[in-house]
């Protein structure tokens, strides 16, 4: 397998592959590195991805793949797709993408999917179930800060 | 054993996920909500709560700033990292609906708004677009709003603000300055002479228009004008014992009305002085050595941080109006904006001896801005007085 290969394989932790152009997969930092360093040949594992999450990570960089070079006419088109693109994710598969994009390292899609996620949680019970993270005040503690910020909770 | 299982089930079924997010991911996503949802999500978690009064969380949030423009008619914040970013802020002053002050001092978490003919001013927080109005009576109409400060010794939650105000119309008097007080709502006068030096028969000239906050307490540059060699140094105001007393000598002075002299908050406990000689155009910065201690000026060491002395960088006065540069060191660099004889606003950020970049701030969006200043966001809540607190509940 020489270097110049247009195409490898990506893995998931499921077992599922899947071929993409490399110039696709190249967006992301760790399969770039793993690519230089291990000489694995055409076929990367990754081992902390679905193949679910996967497939939309390559959907997103396939998009911007292409895109990418055709100018700024594009732009404003990357952008709606960008929405629509986290627009009906449910809070789980927006949870997995984040790791996904951190893991990848493709900052980009990292800044879309924690965007995403500033945008659609708005309570604080939304914040507590995405998160996971328990409340360890007690409800006299709690009191007093919402009364202190009694002016943030009037719309 | 049993409860603790329980809690695990119980969790296991309210979240979306078993698994957690890691801490810098969180912070991610944190640094994307808006200013003032933050603030209703401190209940979340102690963790967050603390997070949310990191000067670092709130200084890298994606919608944090830098320095205030203000022009005739709009106010905008300028962010600078990754480059730099201008928009326009919306200040909302109930019955003072779209008016801009005449006069916008940065003070601490705050920026003090003095409007033109209204009979008061305001004391807002930019990020959250929070406004608190402060009404003055009726026998000082010509009383400007200067500070905003607190007793340094009360902990953070029995912080109680008060505000002091320059008298215009009795300049020869030396009850010029009054303070108010929020918890009690009450005007009281000041005595103005400085205590602890009497050097002639004139009291101290203040340098800049507007002091510096430190830990409540308010800082200006002052000096004497009728001596030879004027000599300058810090004068500090204490809401606390509400009078000015002379605090610390500064590592220089001026030469030349054109010499800008800047004092600023240094790391958050210590001050930092930018000196621009108008002959040389050389600039030199000094910062205090340790964490200064507002209750006492004596242990007071400036060191020098800077000195740039290249062609590129301009004199930093503004023509005509003095008006002195506003700046902040970040790290090892120092960022500051000015505008130059065409009141174009401009950004330089020098390192030691050099010029880093300097960027002209868009003229179309933001043109010939009249006033800047330094700014950083907090998620303080302006302070309200009683009568307010009153109004809400009702």
């Amino acid at each position: 397998m020489s270097k110049s290969e247009k195409k490898i394989v990506l893995k998931s932790l499921d077992n599922e592959a899947f071929e993409v152009e490399k110039a696709v997969a190249l967006q992301s930092q760790t399969i770039w590195v793993m690519c230089e360093d291990k000489c694995v040949g055409n076929e990367i594992p990754l081992e902390n991805v679905t193949g679910q999450i996967l497939a939309k990570v390559i959907d997103y960089c396939k998009k911007h793949a292409v895109v990418d070079g055709d100018g700024d006419e594009s732009s404003e088109e990357l952008k709606n797709w960008d929405t629509e693109f986290t627009k009906n994710m449910d809070q789980s598969t927006l949870f997995n993408m984040i790791l996904a994009a951190n893991y990848l390292n493709i900052k980009s899609l990292l800044n879309l999917t924690c965007q995403a996620v500033a945008d659609k949680t708005k309570t604080i019970d939304e914040f507590h179930t995405f998160l996971n993270i328990e409340n360890n005040f007690t409800p006299e503690e709690e009191a007093q800060i919402c009364q202190e910020n009694l002016w943030a909770f009037d719309d | 054993m049993d409860t603790g299982f329980n809690q695990k089930k119980k969790s296991k079924e309210t979240a979306a996920h078993e698994e957690k997010l890691p801490r810098e991911l969180i912070e991610e996503i944190l640094s994307r909500v808006p200013p003032k949802s933050l603030v209703r999500f401190r209940t979340v978690s102690k963790p967050w709560n603390a997070l949310f009064d990191d000067k670092t969380f709130i200084n890298n949030h994606q919608s944090t700033f830098r320095f205030i423009l203000k022009t005739k008619s709009k106010i905008y914040s300028v962010s600078i990292d990754p480059k730099i970013m201008v928009r326009e802020l919306t200040l909302n002053i109930p019955g003072l609906e779209y008016q801009i002050p005449k006069d916008l001092v940065e003070c601490g978490e705050f920026l003090l708004c003095s409007m033109d003919k209204a009979k008061g001013a305001a004391v807002w927080n930019p990020w959250l677009n929070q406004t608190s109005w402060i009404k003055t009576d009726a026998s000082h109409p010509r009383i400007q709003l200067d500070g905003i400060g607190y007793d340094s010794n009360k902990r953070v939650e029995e912080r109680f603000y008060k505000t002091l105000w320059y008298n215009q119309d009795e300049v020869d008097d030396p009850n010029v300055w009054r303070v108010y007080d929020f918890a009690s709502d009450a005007w009281k006068n000041i005595h103005s002479r400085s205590q602890g030096r009497d050097q002639g028969k004139k009291g101290p000239m203040s340098h800049s228009p507007s002091g510096v906050s430190l830990n409540g307490t308010l800082f200006r540059i002052v000096f004497y004008e009728n001596v030879d060699d004027p000599l300058y140094y810090l004068m500090k105001f204490d809401f606390l014992r509400e009078g000015f007393f002379r605090f610390c000598d500064l590592p220089c002075g001026r030469n030349h009305l054109r010499d800008a002299l800047v004092l600023r908050v240094f790391k958050g406990d210590g001050f930092s002085l930018l000196k621009q000689c108008y002959e040389t155009k050389k600039i030199e910065v000094w910062v205090t050595k340790d964490k200064v201690n507002v209750t006492n000026g004596d242990d007071v060491v400036w060191m020098k941080f800077m000195t740039v002395s290249v062609p590129e960088v301009p004199g930093l006065v503004q023509n005509k109006t003095y008006t002195d540069p506003s700046y902040f060191i970040d790290d090892k660099r120092l960022v500051v904006c000015f505008c130059d004889e065409n009141r174009k606003a401009w950004i330089y950020v020098l390192g030691e001896n050099k010029l880093i970049s300097k960027v002209q701030i868009d003229s179309a969006l933001c043109h010939r801005p009249l006033q800047h200043c330094t700014y950083f966001p907090s998620l303080v809540p302006v302070p309200r007085g009683q009568r307010e607190d009153a109004e809400l509940q009702v």
